[in-house]
């Protein structure tokens, strides 16, 4: 769970191994942060919102989230037009995490207000790289409510 | 009826008619001429008669001379007989015609023969001297009354003939005025006779040539001509002609009609089969696509875990290092895991990796047909000598020389034509011979007047070559010539083939093996109708 300090990483993956890889190679790369794992995007939106639909806090502080994009029930993209849409939880950073580079999707996905699009690589190094640099780059400084081009 | 006889009918109509009144006209002439002639014949004859009258009272005249002188002397002369007898003669001789008159001249001639004869018997009583004889019977009554039958029947033949007189005077006058009305009535009916065959020749011939001019007018403007004018002459002919000339028209309208609707239908058709090849080209990218994107998910996991495993026997290593294992064993647990399990690990790493290329190439091939482009006029000069700068590492480490020759701009997607390059002048630069220095040419061929929308660009080498029998494969995905050679999944030339089609364009390689390969790529110079893109096709030649 997200420490009041640190930078807490919410991964939101429907499959076990991604979403076990993720964490190891997070770990591996010295990222000591909290880690919490949903299995899709229902899971998500019950974690950000009440019964009815109003934020579960008021502000979501040190929290990166990486979202899977194909997910069954809810997939990334609606989760990441809720939290866009909702000004308590437009300012969290969130990166998409997909296997798909279809340049619409990306496109798609940064009209939204995305953060950061990710290919999911078969090599897992740029990525690693990535969260990391992000999560450093966090840590110092707020990232505007709906911004394209953070990395 | 040809046009001429009807000419000839116009004039000969009225002249017919004229020649039929100038004979009535001759023929009432004719007679008013003969009544003419009998008119003076009757004048001839009354004056005659006259000339009969004058020697029968000469004679009379004579004989009493010749009683009161006493001398016979002047009775014996014949002369006054004569002259008598030929003018009864004459006078018979004019009344030869009339056996009424004739009578009545031969009954003058008897009563002039019988005073004749009563003459010769006073002649004879003077010459005896019976004087007194003589003047007795000069007093008999009926002496005179031979002198008197005579001058009566004179007269009465005259009035006769002063009666036949009148009436011929009166059939001479009635023949005149039967002769002015024939002129007048041969002058009238020669006008009418004109006048009628002209209306009804231009009746016939002029109405007729209106229909024909209407019929003609209509053929030039393509409308339904009017019902066939009647007759048998050449503007019947002409009509006749003209009807054809617009049935045929007609049928060639409707034959134009016929094939310009097949061709239509065939072009729906085309249309329709072209639209189902699109979508089910686009059903079985969506398909590619989507199952290189599942696949993509297990390759993730294989290939994270692996690495995991690597991590995880990097630790295994520590631990044994630490662990107080005695050496042998130590040895033999780090013998299994480099030369099992490493290894292992290695094979699977590569194959994944391969895997993943395929499906990314699989991802790019599906990508190409649905990726919208953003045609525009290119500068192809810029394009290839961007493409021959990025591959300027490459190029060094082969010694090649690649040059390029001016290049016109196409019409097209600026980056897919960039691709269309990179692919062919790469291809060139990996596939070079090296056993020869290696020169890549970039240039286009002159414009072909067939294709005016297009231009042919080539890419020519001298590396390798292709053998004949691959050729045909050339531009399929998947397949490799020279795998050994450069690294790649061989879905290049399908996908730039796939460029080239989208664009309305054509790709074809000629090749010679040992010797070197042309590419030759078509590309548009303006915007292509989808028309001419479906004429083109995929070519390959030897």
């Amino acid at each position: 769970m997200a420490d009041k300090d640190e930078v807490g990483i919410l991964l939101v993956e429907d499959d076990d191994g991604h979403a076990l890889l993720v964490e190891k190679n997070l770990r591996r790369a010295g990222l000591s942060n909290g880690f919490l794992r949903l299995k899709d995007g229902q899971e998500a939106l019950d974690y950000f919102f009440n019964g009815e639909g109003v934020p579960a806090r008021e502000r979501f502080e040190s929290l990166v989230v990486l979202l899977d994009v194909n997910m069954p029930r809810v997939s990334g993209v609606d989760v990441l037009k809720r939290l866009k849409e909702n000004e308590s939880t437009a300012a969290i950073p969130i990166i998409m995490l997909t296997t798909t580079d279809d340049p619409r999707e990306i496109e798609r996905c940064y009209d939204y207000g995305c953060n950061l699009y990710i290919t999911k690589p078969v090599e897992y190094e740029a990525f690693i790289e990535a969260v990391r640099r992000l999560g450093f780059f966090l840590q110092i400084i707020k990232v505007p409510p709906v911004g394209r081009g953070v990395a | 009826m040809k046009l001429f006889r009807k000419g000839l009918l116009l004039v000969a109509i009225p002249g017919m008619f004229e020649l039929g009144l100038l004979g009535i006209l001759y023929k009432s002439q004719e007679n008013a001429t003969r009544a003419e002639v009998w008119a003076l014949h009757t004048k001839d004859v009354i004056i005659q008669a006259g000339e009969v009258r004058e020697p029968v009272l000469l004679q009379s005249a004579r004989l009493r001379a010749a009683i009161i002188l006493n001398d016979p002397s002047g009775l014996e002369k014949n002369d006054l007989w004569d002259s008598l007898d030929k003018e009864i003669g004459e006078l018979r001789a004019l009344v030869g015609d009339n056996t009424e008159q004739r009578r009545r001249v031969e009954e003058i001639g008897a009563s002039v023969r019988e005073y004749r004869q009563w003459i010769d018997i006073q002649t004879e009583l003077l010459k005896n001297g019976k004087r007194d004889e003589l003047v007795a019977a000069l007093r008999d009554p009926k002496a005179l009354r031979l002198i008197q039958v005579i001058q009566r029947q004179l007269v009465e033949f005259i009035k006769v003939e002063e009666n036949l007189d009148e009436q011929r005077l009166k059939a001479v006058s009635e023949a005149r005025l039967m002769q002015n009305v024939a002129l007048v009535i041969a002058l009238l009916g020669a006008i009418l006779a004109a006048a009628l065959a002209a209306r009804i020749f231009s009746r016939d011939v002029g109405g007729r040539l209106a229909v024909l001019t209407g019929n003609a007018l209509k053929l030039t403007e393509g409308g339904v001509l009017a019902q066939r004018v009647g007759g048998n002459d050449e503007i019947t002919e002409l009509d006749k002609v003209l009807h054809e000339a617009s049935a045929r028209l007609r049928q060639a309208e409707d034959d134009a009609r016929a094939y310009r609707e097949e061709l239509e239908r065939h072009a729906r058709e085309l249309t329709a089969v072209n639209e189902d090849l699109q979508r089910q080209t686009q059903d079985n990218e969506m398909f590619i696509y989507s199952v290189s994107h599942d696949l993509r998910s297990p390759l993730v996991n294989l290939q994270g875990f692996s690495k995991e495993l690597h991590h995880s026997v990097g630790e295994l290593h520590d631990t044994i290092n630490a662990s107080d294992l005695n050496d042998g064993d130590k040895q033999r647990i780090r013998d299994i895991i480099e030369e099992d399990v490493e290894v292992s690990l290695r094979f699977i790493r590569t194959a994944v990796t391969r895997s993943a290329a395929i499906i990314d190439a699989m991802l790019r091939l599906s990508r190409v047909g649905r990726v919208e482009y953003q045609a525009q006029e290119t500068n192809v000069d810029e394009i290839v000598a961007r493409v021959i700068d990025a591959m300027s590492n490459t190029i060094r480490e082969r010694q090649a020389l690649v040059v390029s020759q001016p290049l016109p701009p196409c019409y097209g997607d600026p980056t897919a034509i960039e691709q269309i390059f990179g692919n062919l002048i790469g291809n060139a630069v990996n596939y070079l011979d090296p056993k020869r220095p290696g020169t890549v040419e970039i240039g286009v061929l002159p414009p072909d007047p067939g294709q005016p929308d297009f231009r042919i660009y080539y890419v020519r080498d001298n590396g390798l070559g292709i053998p004949a029998d691959y050729l045909s494969k050339m531009f399929s995905a998947f397949h490799r010539l020279h795998a050994d050679v450069a690294q790649g999944e061989g879905v290049g030339l399908a996908l730039i083939k796939r460029i080239v089609l989208r664009h309305g364009g054509k790709i074809w390689v000629e090749s010679v093996e040992g010797a070197g390969t042309t590419f030759y790529t078509s590309l548009p110079v303006r915007p292509v109708q989808p028309a001419t893109q479906l004429a083109q096709g995929e070519q390959t030649h030897g």
